[in-house]
């Protein structure tokens, strides 16, 4: 192969450069603050905030690694998160697959319907929806089961569509031949069509989970109409924030540790979305 | 091993398209049959309809001696391959084997046994541990068959099984189903669209076309005797020739006339003609092979122009211009045969036939 370098290879590689910078900076930027001493931050003006710190520090990470606070809030943002990836993925797959395989009359304003509450801005959905979970009988509920029942009704309908797609790619012929062999309808679907159709799932999980961890409106205001204590880390974040001016050491550090589960979460999933597992079925 | 009846079967779908249109056939236990025909003929909503994957909207389907339309699929005996194989990706070669028997709670013993059997009857022993996806096309059809076998079907139901398959490998499979069907004397019904796959494997073709039967017989009736001149053109490779014309009666015989040449028929084709011609307008059929090629003038023959020739090794194809149309007449191999020249076609004793335009 040439390797020659001309005008054009040099802008596209430019380019990526360029955007691999603006990726990585905030991430850099994070890091950095996150192992300051303080000298490194607090300048005064007199000098310049330097680009990597004068003497690294983990002792922030190291106060919040044993915060008990910390790690219960966290640990409540991965219950809701898995509860909501449960229970978006039990309503719906099913639903996804009845859309995926069934001809029927107003398929079209159904499929909308289910869409229609990611149309609307959160912090406008979020009022009624708060408002419904103040009736009693869920006012009740613990707040991890309230707070996932919220964000399952956002999950839902990403759920929804990326599961149809998976399940319009599976041939006909599967369930066919099952049914010909005896299998019943539910049986096909547990043991034939969802093993086939888990990676593309797999997907939608791993869409679900992140929109769970990261959500902040919805956890807020439903946190805010129950008296608790543990707070999904979002919603922890922003309290901490609240009463003063925060250490830019501390938001970072907690910002890069509110990151690890989702990164340890993708790596986890990422083997169940290797690209063609339905090879071998047809043809 | 059962045999099967479809008496007057009808497949109106409910958009109103008449898909199957009044099919009689009677397969004997242990018969290999075809379903041939274009594609949109029926014969594939046929075999659904035997399997049950389909409604039968009219007529009565028998298996065996019980009234079969209403049953569940799993009920009727059957066992089906699809065009596509439809494994189960996600499971080895011996747990798509076994599925069927899973499902009906067989031992797990034998289960085993018939897997095993299985691989070995089909060649593929050592790969029940692989997935799907780590197998030739060959040897997945070969895994399609083996888990419609193992269930013991009354009437076993493949739907283009080779035609996935590349030329070679078809051919060689076509040949591993004889030796299975003759090894296990199981009724097949084969759906295919490649009328040689037909020939070679049936003990009786079915050919369909439009929903409607054109003709059932064993592969020399349908070769020799094709009911009409779709069953004709469609059975045979190279295709049947077709001169059309007119037919005009001469006293006792009959004249064939044809773009102001005349050719006199020979007398054994009056009986067809008396039983089957209706009209005057005719078409004649000659197979490649039936005709007498002769650059020497002959009385009585069928005049042309030698244009090309074709080799295809074993038998050489001169194109002949007969009435602005090309025919395909075989010649001996290596006959370096002239061009460009006046010939003379006589057809073989027997080897005319005749149909309705």
């Amino acid at each position: 192969m040439e390797r020659r370098w001309n005008l054009q290879k040099i802008i596209w590689f430019a380019m990526i450069i360029l955007s691999i910078f603006i990726v990585v900076f905030p991430i850099y930027i994070m890091f950095k603050y996150s192992i300051s001493d303080r000298s490194s931050w607090i300048t005064g003006g007199r000098y310049p905030v330097p680009w990597w710190p004068f003497k690294p520090t983990f002792e922030m990470y190291k106060y919040y690694l044993s915060d008990t606070r910390f790690w219960g809030n966290g640990f409540l943002s991965i219950k809701i998160a898995l509860l909501t990836v449960a229970l978006s993925m039990f309503f719906g797959a099913p639903a996804a697959y009845s859309l995926a395989r069934y001809k029927f009359n107003g398929k079209a304003v159904l499929l909308f319907l289910i869409l229609s509450i990611r149309l609307i801005p959160d912090i406008s959905s979020v009022i009624p929806v708060a408002t419904v979970f103040n009736f009693a009988f869920l006012y009740n509920l613990p707040v991890t089961l309230k707070v996932a029942l919220a964000h399952t009704l956002l999950g839902l309908p990403y759920v929804i569509y990326i599961a149809q797609g998976v399940f319009e790619t599976i041939p006909v012929d599967l369930e066919e031949q099952a049914h010909i062999m005896g299998a019943g309808k539910l049986y096909t679907f547990i043991r034939i069509i969802l093993p086939v159709a888990l990676p593309g799932l797999a997907a939608g999980a791993i869409y679900v989970f992140l929109l769970s961890w990261n959500e902040f409106v919805f956890s807020y205001f439903i946190t805010a109409t129950s008296s608790v204590d543990v707070l999904p880390l979002p919603v922890y974040l922003k309290s901490l924030f609240g009463a003063f001016t925060p250490n830019p050491v501390s938001i970072a550090t907690l910002s890069l540790l509110v990151s690890l589960p989702v990164i340890v979460f993708t790596f986890i999933i990422q083997k169940y979305m290797v690209a063609g597992t339905t090879a071998g079925a047809v043809k | 091993m059962a045999g099967l009846t479809l008496k007057n079967i009808q497949k109106i779908y409910p958009n109103g398209y008449h898909a199957v249109k009044d099919l009689n056939i009677d397969i004997k236990d242990g018969e290999f049959v075809s379903l041939v025909g274009p594609s949109g003929c029926g014969k594939t909503t046929t075999l659904r309809m035997i399997a049950g994957l389909e409604s039968i909207s009219g007529g009565e389907l028998w298996i065996g001696d019980k009234l079969a339309n209403n049953v569940a699929p799993k009920d009727r005996g059957i066992a089906m391959v699809f065009q596509s194989y439809a494994l189960f990706p996600h499971m080895t070669v011996a747990a798509n084997i076994g599925f069927g028997l899973k499902i009906k709670k067989v031992e797990k013993k034998i289960i085993n046994e018939k897997i095993e059997w299985a691989l070995d009857l089909l060649d593929l022993n050592g790969l029940g541990d692989r997935k799907p996806s780590q197998l030739s096309g060959g040897q997945r059809q070969r895994v399609a068959l083996g888990r419609a076998l193992v269930l013991d079907p009354e009437v076993l139901l493949l739907d283009e099984p080779l035609s996935n398959l590349d030329a070679k490998l078809r051919i060689k499979m076509r040949t591993e189903l004889k030796r299975i069907h003759k090894q296990l004397k199981s009724t097949i019904i084969y759906v295919t669209h490649d009328q040689a796959e037909a020939m070679t494997l049936s003990d009786r073709i079915v050919v369909m076309k439009k929903g409607e039967l054109m003709q059932i017989g064993s592969p020399s009736e349908v070769y020799n005797k094709p009911a009409n001149k779709f069953v004709a053109g469609f059975i045979g490779s190279p295709p049947m020739n077709f001169i059309e014309g007119e037919l005009i009666k001469d006293g006792e015989n009959y004249i064939f006339k044809y773009n102001g040449n005349v050719y006199k028929l020979p007398s054994y084709l009056k009986d067809v003609i008396k039983e089957k011609i209706k009209g005057k307008e005719v078409v004649l059929g000659v197979r490649p092979e039936d005709f007498e090629i002769s650059l020497q003038p002959i009385e009585n023959a069928i005049e042309g122009m030698s244009i090309v020739t074709e080799t295809l090794g074993s038998d050489d194809y001169v194109a002949v211009e007969v009435n602005k149309k090309l025919l395909s007449v075989r010649i001996e191999p290596d006959s370096n045969f002239p061009l460009d020249r006046k010939v003379y076609l006589t057809p073989k004793e027997e080897k005319f036939h005749i149909f309705n335009k």
